[in-house]
């Protein structure tokens, strides 16, 4: 980790105050969207201009969040003196648009955007979700309006599937097999080498279909120079000072795994996790062995301390012992792998909410990060 | 219908709900009732392998110490050679470097190519009866719907070639309900059940796919009835008597609105469900993936009543 985010410098609520680019990266299902949505709310309600930016999320969030699915910055009402814009981005609109603001000419994007291979493909492209994520970091960079853009990541345990979304793009505007494809016929036959190739293609997927593909990438590879330096730029982005990343997992087993790798892999690539946070985690009182022994002393007292209620008897504050105990060891099995993963830098707990609607779990959250803990 | 008469289930779910435990206890629980199992990892490094007790997990089927489980990890670049091996009875004539790289981008351009080599292998292997069952660990919401309509687009966009000539016999067991059916996991939260009802819907019309039912995956035991829950919680709080047991009683009470919360996603998921829900413990006693398995499989033979 960086020598600017030690965990006595700082904490993650100097993070939200100060930072300029967030992006949270994890895998499915960590509650990455809400830390993101969390974190974005805490910044605006210390006062901070903020525009969180999601790619694909589940049309539960967007409505959760009370916002159309859109490229658009919406603004969200919020209690506090700070802004918060918010755009929910969906993969095929946003490609459309780049597309139109990248062609040499509305005439190329035109025959692209009516083109039926492409209506079927730019939910497919390599990493096309997470290109389009930073693709909007950089084009939100330097808004004026925006002091914070905090950008939550398609749910991926790779960081390179992120990282490498960008030269991916370039690779495949330059790469030999769009020139190969996008080679009138007849070259193509000429060059030995690549018969073979050809002959694969055309054999699993049909002449007709190479056809196709060939006129389609035809058209796509006009668009090469300004999309390859597009892309380059966009990647110069993920390697600023400014960016930083925020790597979100919950407690369990594999999630944690795959944080610690993608932690190893940003560092790999001269990178590093500001902070590592930790969802959804069981609250520490829970790890104290009293939970056990007063668990043991309550099984025995049960007769006496059922007799204080009218609807309590015995056998229920026997069950409420057993789960307490089955509780307590779920904690202390928690903490100790917790405890036992090598991070280093700032590592945050976010607390286990149960039964709260979205935007209530997201304000709580935002109150923990910012250290107003109940 | 029994659950293991099936010859082909593709199991998804959200990330994070335990889809491939789920699908290894299905692959299990099939051979704890005599049927050959193959189990197969669609993602990479998806974790079917040490769910069945097999570390190195590979394209060629390994058997597992699970009695009547195999396990295999897809690979689309060697599922495209048996594929060419299989209906030409040659076998391609390209290197394995550039094979790799024009399946990758051809697989990246055109829409179902990946998903049919993968569907299609497993089909390939329901159509042989190689096993009497095999199971996709599949992957996430997001994707499954791709995969069981790949026939469908590979017809309409590459028709003409190999592929697309493959695609009507997989069809014809893709969409025959006595032979496939998809399973839905989700855990009793609110988004995934959400996410799960509507992965019913989307697998209904986007695809021509049985769904056989869903699996509750990590359902706490019942809590105690509301007023009683409710009691306990002031007792925790106001009693003299009670003091020297808060912590214990604290515990219990967020135990308590943990099985409450589990309990009202559960119940979410069964008025929404036209097909059966099976519900699967939280295994919390036991700490290698496969030893939470074998727990799950057992539950999964027991709620099955097999």
């Amino acid at each position: 980790m960086s020598p600017a985010t030690s965990p006595d410098a700082a904490n993650m609520a100097s993070i939200i105050r100060t930072a300029e680019v967030i992006l949270t990266c994890g895998a499915g299902g960590v509650g990455k969207t809400t830390v993101a949505a969390a974190i974005a709310r805490a910044a605006a309600s210390d006062g901070r201009r903020v525009a969180l930016v999601t790619v694909d999320p589940a049309q539960r969030l967007a409505d959760a969040m009370g916002i159309d699915l859109g490229d658009d910055l919406t603004e969200i009402d919020i209690d506090g003196p700070g802004r918060l814009f918010a755009s929910m981005i969906d993969t095929s609109a946003a490609w459309d648009r780049l597309i139109v603001n990248r062609a040499p000419n509305p005439d190329i994007a035109q025959r692209l955007l009516v083109n039926p291979i492409y209506r079927n493909i730019t939910a497919r492209f390599i990493q096309s979700h997470e290109y389009i994520a930073i693709e909007r970091l950089h084009e939100l960079r330097n808004h004026p309006d925006v002091d914070l853009l905090v950008v939550d990541t398609p749910p991926s345990g790779h960081a390179a599937d992120l990282l490498d979304a960008p030269e991916r793009m370039v690779d495949f505007f330059n790469g030999n097999l769009l020139n190969w494809l996008t080679m009138p016929t007849r070259n193509r036959f000429a060059a030995v080498a690549s018969k073979p190739f050809f002959a694969a293609v055309d054999l699993l997927l049909g002449k007709a279909f190479v056809s196709d593909l060939s006129q389609f990438f035809g058209v796509l590879r006009e668009l090469g120079p300004g999309f390859t330096e597009r892309a380059q730029q966009v990647e110069a982005t993920l390697h600023e000072e400014a960016t930083n990343f925020v790597i979100v997992t919950s407690p369990s087993p594999r999630p944690c795994r795959e944080a610690v790798a993608f932690g190893e892999q940003l560092v790999q690539r001269k990178l590093a996790a500001t902070a590592i946070v930790f969802n959804r985690v069981l609250p520490r009182w829970l790890d104290d062995d009293a939970v056990a022994t007063q668990a043991d002393a309550l099984r025995l007292a049960a007769d006496g301390v059922a007799a204080q209620s009218p609807l309590v008897e015995p056998r229920h504050l026997v069950a409420a012992a057993d789960r307490a105990d089955e509780l307590h060891r779920v904690a202390v099995a928690e903490r100790q792998r917790l405890d036992g993963l090598p991070v280093d830098g700032l590592v945050v707990e976010l607390p286990l909410i149960v039964d709260r609607a979205e935007l209530e779990m997201v304000d709580e959250l935002a109150a923990v990060l910012m250290g107003n803990t109940r | 219908m029994n659950l293991f008469d099936y010859q082909f289930l593709a199991v998804t779910g959200k990330g994070g709900v335990g889809t491939t435990s789920v699908a290894a206890a299905i692959a299990i629980a099939g051979a704890r009732t005599g049927r050959s199992v193959l189990l197969c990892e669609v993602e990479p490094g998806g974790g079917a392998g040490p769910a069945v007790g097999v570390d190195a997990v590979k394209y060629d089927p390994t058997p597992s110490p699970v009695r009547g489980v195999s396990v295999m990890a897809m690979d689309t670049e060697r599922s495209v050679r048996d594929f060419v091996k299989v209906m030409t009875r040659v076998p391609l004539p390209v290197d394995t470097g550039p094979l790799a790289r024009i399946l990758d981008f051809v697989a990246s351009a055109a829409p179902g190519v990946r998903e049919i080599l993968t569907v299609g292998k497993l089909a390939h292997e329901v159509r042989e009866r190689t096993y009497d069952l095999v199971v996709m660990d599949g992957p996430p919401t997001g994707h499954i719907v791709g995969h069981l309509a790949a026939t469908e687009g590979v017809v309409e966009i590459a028709g003409g070639g190999l592929l697309g000539r493959q695609a009507s016999w997989m069809r014809e067991i893709l969409h025959d309900p006595a032979r496939t059916a998809a399973i839905i996991c989700a855990t009793p939260e609110e988004l995934p059940v959400a996410e799960a009802i509507d992965l019913r819907s989307r697998i209904a019309d986007g695809t021509g796919v049985a769904v056989a039912g869903y699996v509750l995956n990590s359902v706490r035991p019942p809590a105690l009835p509301p007023d009683v829950e409710a009691a306990v919680a002031a007792l925790a709080t106001g009693h003299a008597q009670a003091e020297p047991y808060s912590r214990a009683l604290d515990a219990a009470v967020l135990a308590g609105s943990l099985r409450h919360a589990g309990a009202r996603s559960a119940a979410r998921l069964r008025a929404a469900a036209d097909v059966p829900v099976w519900s699967l413990p939280l295994v919390t006693d036991a700490f290698t993936d496969a030893a939470v398995v074998l727990k799950l499989a057992e539950a999964l033979v027991a709620e099955l009543d097999l």
